[in-house]
């Protein structure tokens, strides 16, 4: 006997049951297609970013590149080459004919310009690459920097260090290279009657402060391409590729102050 | 009505899986190996359906055929999803999972439902199984983010099939021994079903015609 009447509730209940599943099979199948082409999205946005990032770096190395070549280039002809030059048209003016005593004098000014031309080539070499990087290491190097502006340009200059820190020779040279840097933008643009150099190695890793008693620059201008040095941009990315990070301070006539610091590989205690 | 509506889509639903098996057919030498699987799966719901329909015309029960069905399919489905689950389920894992369910739905059609009732252990247990592997599937998609063009992935078309239709069916399964008392009740239940399984086949077919990616 048919028992439709006795089943018309539960059968009822069957079909809200399959009703209520097939919304879920749906709305999950519905959730996976959406996330799915969200995660996508962001990782495409992500590989964008990195892509934009690696390509501003590239720009950024061979712009580096070229100010540097140009640097070198602006070096060798307005000092040697000016140097040689005269020292061509004196050689020139040496006659067998000529009085001892003036015979003499061209040959000793001749001579004073070479030794001039010597100091000028040794002076771009060491900016190019110091020996003494090489040689004694950063403190060393970085001393002598600061000993040489105070003395060529009357700044005062003050390089202070607790100790020596180990660094490798990529971290050393660079290093030295953003030293050179910010010293050459603040004697090109901050009319500073000071610089300060501090560095000192603690237990966490190597905390170094640059400062000067400048112009300032305005902090907007930050990461704009410096017209004859590097940037913050620069810094910051070669800081970083030796595990460092740095911050920076400055506004319109209260000088600058950079701040870096550098995770060091087994640091030692500081005695 | 419900009688004529029933007979309607359960006709529908037997000839829905021409259209796959046709597809099936034509690109033969152009599937892949999950492409062939789910051929071969098509050709055993063929042969599951005209087996069927036979017996059936010949008023003898055709419950035995769904029986051996549940099993084929399910181990068909899991292979199917085998290397879209690798390495978390090793196919050691999978095999294993396939044998057990093979003596479970012995243990159903001989000792519980026994084989002229319909499997309502197996059936319902199997559609937990794939359901679950199907949804996992899906959750290892997002994870790994390998699958670009989901639309192209014949995986990801079996996986909806297999949600929709096992999800949309499980309480049918599971109470259908307990209606079958009721035809109206039984023909509206299993008139559904025929829909449900018609979006499998369709999924079937999509899944077949596509050209996967690389």
């Amino acid at each position: 006997m048919d028992s439709t009447n006795e089943l018309g509730l539960p059968v009822f209940l069957i079909l809200c049951g399959i009703l209520a599943m097939l919304l879920l099979a749906m709305a999950v199948i519905s959730f996976f297609m959406v996330y799915q082409r969200r995660l996508f999205k962001q990782q495409d946005d992500v590989q964008k970013l990195e892509t934009d990032y690696q390509r501003s770096l590239v720009e950024l190395a061979f712009e580096t590149q070229e100010i540097e070549r140009k640097r070198i280039a602006s070096d060798l002809h307005d000092a040697v080459g000016s140097v040689l030059s005269a020292t061509k048209i004196y050689l020139h003016q040496l006659d067998p004919s000529l009085s001892p005593e003036y015979f003499k004098e061209l040959k000793n000014d001749s001579t004073d310009l070479i030794d001039n031309a010597i100091d000028q080539i040794r002076t771009i070499s060491h900016n190019m690459y110091p020996p003494n990087l090489e040689h004694l290491g950063l403190i060393q190097a970085t001393a002598d920097l600061f000993h040489r502006i105070q003395k060529m340009d009357g700044l005062e200059a003050d390089f202070i260090y607790n100790v020596a820190p180990e660094l490798s020779k990529s971290q050393e040279l660079t290093l030295f290279r953003i030293f050179q840097e910010l010293t050459n933008n603040t004697l090109k643009h901050a009319k500073a009657s000071c610089i300060k150099l501090h560095l000192h190695k603690g237990s966490d890793g190597l905390k170094i402060k640059y400062q000067d008693d400048g112009i300032g620059i305005d902090p907007n201008k930050l990461n704009q391409k410096a017209s004859d040095g590097f940037g913050m941009k620069s810094i910051k990315s070669r800081v970083e590729s030796i595990n460092g990070s740095v911050q920076f301070s400055s506004s319109n006539g209260k000088g600058i102050e950079f701040d870096f610091f550098l995770t060091l590989d087994g640091d030692k205690k500081v005695s | 009505m419900v009688e004529e509506w029933a007979d309607w889509t359960s006709y529908a639903s037997m000839f829905s899986v021409i259209i796959p098996l046709v597809i099936f057919l034509v690109k033969y030498r152009n599937l892949t190996d999950t492409q062939l699987q789910i051929g071969y799966l098509v050709l055993v719901t063929l042969c599951c359906e005209i087996g069927i329909a036979i017996l059936s015309s010949y008023e003898i029960n055709s419950l035995p055929v769904v029986h051996l069905f549940t099993v084929l399919q399910f181990a068909l489905l899991v292979s199917i999803f085998s290397t879209g689950l690798s390495p978390t389920y090793s196919l050691k894992f999978l095999r294993g999972l396939i044998l057990f369910f093979v003596v479970f739905a012995m243990v159903d059609a001989s000792l519980l439902n026994g084989i002229f009732n319909f499997n309502s252990y197996s059936r319902p247990l199997a559609s937990f199984l794939l359901v679950y592997i199907a949804i996992y599937f899906f959750y290892k998609t997002l994870k790994e983010l390998k699958i670009k063009s989901l639309t192209n992935e014949p995986l990801v078309w079996i996986g909806i099939g297999v949600i929709l239709y096992f999800s949309g069916s499980l309480l049918i399964f599971l109470f259908t021994n307990y209606v079958k008392t009721s035809n109206q009740a039984l023909f509206t239940l299993w008139g559904i079903h025929a829909i449900f399984n018609i979006i499998l086949n369709i999924t079937y077919s999509i899944a077949l015609w596509i050209r996967p990616m690389n």
